[in-house]
């Protein structure tokens, strides 16, 4: 029963062969069981909530998410529960309303009955920064899930939950789905609104789906997607039932390999994966579409200026006056500031508020963060033109298997992890991890698919035959 | 040595809205702490701000007012620096395209430059309590404000602190009258920083300036300008140097000191904010905007004294309050008297309205200031009972008519009856009429005149009355 | 060359205090990090960045909603007094 998935969970529901009751106690019983360290919290109230959703679905309630347990990531905010973003700083902070994402899953009839572990404050690739301790992988506990939405994916990979929600800022949803052998949807920045998620990159995040099927990743961005006059960057735009793509094939579907990419992919150990994907593409009646994206090496530094300097000026509001952890030993104003800041962030968070604060500092502007948004529009005209000539675009999601818990002290190391991933979020295109293969260590590898703006549905299209015809199906 | 004075203004002023800037809680004041404050004014974990198409409006017609050019695209960004009455440790303001860019300002013969308009977040409010503590009150917080920089390093400029008073009242004054911003001062809805500096007479080069920030109300201003040059003078005069700094201006003390040195000034790392949409202002709106413009203080006076032909004196003070100026629109409007009207405000109205700081509110209707006015034109009330009866419905909800009629002032009183009283009054004071036959002095005249009122009790005309009594003892 | 002294006025503007000890360390690994970033600035560009823009007419109108109640605004405040937050007295 905790391997099914958003779709049959709830069609079981609904024809009365279990209760939104038991599978949420189910996932439960498997979280207080679990050693994966996914979760931070399950919600008190989650087996009342579940109680309430069979009453309405007995009264006739069908709503999509009907009674269906879900995991939320530790940065989205739901009125009367914590959220802490992976960070001491937020340790017991109680939010004071809902996000839009949640109450759209709420109002969709979902369980939301637990929040997943983070990298704090979303910065990390491998759920190793949190303060709440590290998230193991489900294949393999020696290894990291990927970050920064590791608990959500370790939940899906680990039937812990029917499904999750994770944020992506420069791939923290697709790396770990990546890794735990999950979809993860980053949708086109826009698609989702981020009212209520507490932020790292206003320009980079959007929140997406981390699920076990490309067609419960579909429901699940169909519920979350929609305009929100509470966020100025959320689009109008018309949401699709993003069902209707699925169960398609793929013939004659143009789609486009970087040549710059595939030098980056030289050699690592996602490249023959990557080929493999090229032929069962080809082999589908898909035609292979080679593409330049120029800098599009340069992604990764441009996006290691423009997300550190806007996360810099966004957890400036953790000051230790208003809501955030306040360090005892402060007993001035300006020891309230850098004591409850040294003391509540942790390394990662701090090493990209001081690189944040650099590159917007004066006389560093221009020749940093000025100059990575001047190559992000170019990254941008040049992504769209390049769509073009293809309808959506193959990358690796990551450089290969999920990498041993500890491997990537170096900085650099860890930030080297989102090189492929992004791209997507640099230039606000969706992008799906969609499992592919299983690589040498007998650990899920994904493959990741790029779409212009909007055309998430393209990216279900194809995920979807990848996932029902890949070798082993 | 003489120097030429360079002052240079920046002029916060809190934007009329019902909203904040960016989240709908309610632009007010005077009400319990942290009550009108949501997620996004107190800078809550996700929340998000949404720019409230009012304040922009606003911004625009105060642009509009000052002759500014409006810019097509804006853009706001965030000004970082941590301070607790900063919910988000930054104020979303704007730097590279602001709303307005270049207007100016007519104050006395001198057309004064001025950079630029923005808009952005006030702070929240801080009150220093006597336990310990500093409290944070962010009802202010997110209350849209306009920031007005005046162009100091151009011709011409303003010199004196003098200069720099007029042209604050005189901004506020328009700000007032084009309906963008109430001003007022006790409540810091208005606040300048000043900028000071001092050059050789003649001199091309500017010199170093002072920045004073904060100052409460014009009287500071004043005083802090002074102060400011006398220290700059001294210092220059002496052969030193003026340090590039941010000084505070103590009131109680008439003293500034140090603040900020250039070397430890604050690098606010704007950039644009991400959680924003930049703004397309079209052709359409500002003339929409422009449309919609009351009328402001410059068009009312040349109407005033062209078309109504008032002194500037009076036209002057009809416009120093837009409720007094509004009110006697409005009864020029019913009643088409406006010297009338004029002398009618200038004197009862504003006796009882000017306070020490500014203007009251005008308590008595239009419709029954014009039917005294109106009845005393037409002889048909007394103007001393008039007064009484404008004081007797001050303030309330009485209409002047009935008030007039229960004390019994109308002047019904007809021909006959009169004749009869005036020949009483004569047959009754023979001593006094033939005193006055002989010295024709008008001392006596008048009291005659006022035995008349006297038995008609205020009834009749006293100029009817004095021709009469000079008629019958000629 | 990136300096103590620079790192220094990064964590006056990012409210951070590091001891000398981490200071010494994060100075290796930032000047690392800032070489890395460093790989943009001889890259070719435009002097333009994307903008995205919405009409002034589809901006929110300018109605009140409901607020917070006070004891919502203040509920996770680590020192609240009268209705506010505290913070010990700032000497002006």
């Amino acid at each position: 029963m905790l391997e099914l998935g958003i779709k049959e969970i709830r069609e079981q529901i609904l024809a009365k062969k279990i209760t939104s009751e038991q599978i949420t106690a189910a996932y439960i019983e498997e979280i207080k069981k679990s050693k994966l360290n996914a979760v931070i919290e399950i919600f008190a109230d989650a087996l009342d909530r579940a109680k309430e959703m069979d009453k309405k679905i007995a009264a006739g309630f069908t709503g999509k998410l009907a009674g269906v347990p879900i995991i939320i990531k530790d940065n989205i905010l739901v009125k009367g529960k914590k959220a802490s973003a992976g960070s001491k700083m937020l340790e017991n902070y109680v939010a004071e309303y809902t996000s839009t994402v949640a109450q759209k899953m709420l109002d969709a009839g979902a369980v939301l009955f637990a929040r997943a572990n983070m990298d704090e404050f979303a910065m990390g690739s491998g759920t190793e920064t949190s303060y709440y301790g590290k998230t193991f992988n489900p294949f393999d506990s020696t290894r990291s899930p990927g970050g920064s939405s590791g608990g959500s994916a370790s939940s899906v990979g680990g039937n812990l939950c029917a499904g999750a929600i994770g944020t992506d800022t420069g791939g923290s949803i697709r790396q770990p789905a990546s890794y735990c052998g999950a979809v993860g949807m980053k949708p086109t920045y826009g698609r989702v609104s981020r009212y209520g998620v507490i932020a790292f990159a206003s320009s980079l995040d959007q929140v997406g789906p981390i699920t076990k099927t490309v067609e419960d990743n579909a429901i699940l961005l169909e519920v979350l997607s929609g305009e929100d006059a509470n966020d100025e960057t959320c689009d109008k735009v018309l949401v699709p039932d993003y069902t209707e793509f699925l169960n398609k094939d793929i013939r004659g579907m143009k789609v486009g390999v970087v040549r710059s990419v595939e030098k980056m992919l030289s050699g690592l150990d996602s490249e023959p994966y990557y080929n493999q994907m090229k032929e069962f593409l080809k082999n589908n009646g898909a035609e292979i579409v080679p593409i330049e994206i120029e800098n599009m090496e340069l992604a990764l530094p441009v996006y290691y200026i423009i997300a550190p300097a806007e996360a810099a000026s966004n957890l400036a509001r953790y000051d230790g006056v208003k809501y955030s952890y306040r360090s005892k030993e402060a007993t001035n104003l300006e020891e309230i500031y850098k004591k409850s800041r040294s003391e509540g962030f942790g390394k990662e968070v701090k090493r990209r508020i001081m690189l944040g604060n650099y590159v917007l500092s004066s006389g560093y502007f221009d020749a940093y963060y000025n100059k990575a948004r001047a190559l992000q529009a170019k990254l941008r005209d040049d992504m769209l033109a390049a769509f073009n000539s293809c309808d959506v675009i193959l990358m690796p999601t990551t450089k290969g298997e999920a990498f041993k818990i500890g491997e990537k002290a170096n900085p650099i190391d860890a930030y080297k992890e989102d090189m492929f991933t992004v791209g997507a979020n640099i230039t606000g295109v969706p992008a799906i991890s969609v499992p592919f293969a299983m690589g040498k260590n007998n650990l899920p590898v994904g493959m990741q698919f790029i779409a212009p703006h909007y055309e998430e549905g393209r990216l279900y299209r194809v995920a979807d035959f990848v996932e029902k015809h890949k070798e082993g199906k | 040595m003489e120097y030429d004075v360079v002052i240079g203004l920046e002029v916060h002023a809190e934007l009329k809205t019902n909203t904040k800037c960016f989240c709908s809680c309610k632009n007010e004041s005077g009400v319990e702490p942290n009550t009108n404050c949501c997620p996004v004014c107190v800078g809550l974990p996700g929340a998000l701000p949404v720019l409230n198409k009012k304040a922009v409006e606003q911004t625009i017609r105060a642009g509009l007012a000052l002759g500014f050019d409006i810019n097509r695209m804006a853009v706001f960004e965030r000004k970082n620096y941590f301070y607790p009455d900063l919910a988000k440790a930054y104020q979303i303001s704007q730097l590279v395209k602001p709303i307005c860019v270049r207007g100016y300002l007519q104050v006395g013969n001198k057309k004064l430059p001025i950079n630029r308009i923005h808009l952005e977040e006030d702070a929240g409010k801080l009150v220093h309590s006597n336990d310990g503590s500093t409290l944070v009150d962010y009802n202010r917080g997110g209350v849209p404000l306009i920031e007005l920089v005046t162009e100091a390093l151009e011709e011409p400029h303003i010199e004196s602190a003098d200069e720099a008073i007029a042209f604050l009242e005189k901004l506020r004054q328009v700000y007032i009258y084009a309906g963008v911003a109430d001003c007022i001062i006790e409540k810091g809805q208005m606040r300048a920083d000043v900028n000071v500096s001092l050059k050789p007479k003649g001199s091309k080069t500017y010199g170093t300036k002072v920045e004073m920030k904060n100052i409460m109300g014009f009287k500071a201003v004043h005083r802090a300008i002074e102060y400011e040059i006398a220290r700059q003078k001294d210092i220059l005069d002496d052969g030193g140097v003026i340090e590039q700094e941010t000084r505070k201006w103590d009131d109680d003390k008439g003293i500034s000191f140090t603040l900020r040195t250039k070397e430890n000034s604050e690098d606010y790392r704007y950039f644009p904010d991400p959680d924003l949409l930049a703004v397309n202002i079209s052709d359409k709106e500002i003339d929409e905007i422009r449309k919609t413009m009351p009328p402001l203080p410059q068009e009312l006076k040349a109407k005033y004294m062209g078309e109504y032909g008032l002194s500037e004196y009076d036209a002057d003070v009809l416009l120093q309050f837009k409720n007094v100026s509004d009110y006697f629109n409005a009864c020029v409007e019913q009643y088409n008297q406006p010297k009338t009207v004029c002398n009618w405000i200038t004197t009862e109205i504003m006796a009882r309205i000017k306070t020490e700081t500014g203007a009251g509110p005008i308590l008595i209707s239009k419709e029954n200031l014009v039917w005294l006015m109106k009845n005393v034109d037409d002889k048909k009330i007394n103007r001393l009972n008039a007064k009484d009866v404008l004081s007797a419905v001050w303030g309330t909800e009485k209409s002047a008519e009935n008030e007039a009629k229960a004390r019994n002032l109308i002047i019904d009183i007809d021909t006959n009856a009169l004749d009869e009283i005036v020949n009483k009054v004569i047959s009754n004071n023979a001593g006094v009429i033939a005193q006055f036959k002989a010295e024709q002095d008008p001392k006596i005249l008048n009291f005659l005149v006022g035995q008349v009122m006297k038995e008609t009790r205020g009834k009749a005309n006293a100029g009817d009355v004095m021709a009469k009594i000079k008629e019958l003892t000629k | 060359m990136i300096t103590i002294k620079d790192i220094n006025h990064l964590e006056n503007l990012s409210k951070l205090e590091f001891s000398d000890e981490e200071r010494q360390k994060f100075l290796s690994e930032f000047e690392n990090i800032v070489a890395f970033a460093s790989q943009i600035t001889g890259a070719k560009t435009e002097d333009k960045s994307f903008i995205k823009a919405v009409d002034m007419n589809n901006l929110r109108a300018d109605e009140p909603k409901p607020s917070l109640s006070q004891d919502e605004v203040i509920s996770n405040a680590p020192v609240k007094k009268k209705g506010c937050f505290s913070v010990p007295r700032i000497m002006e």
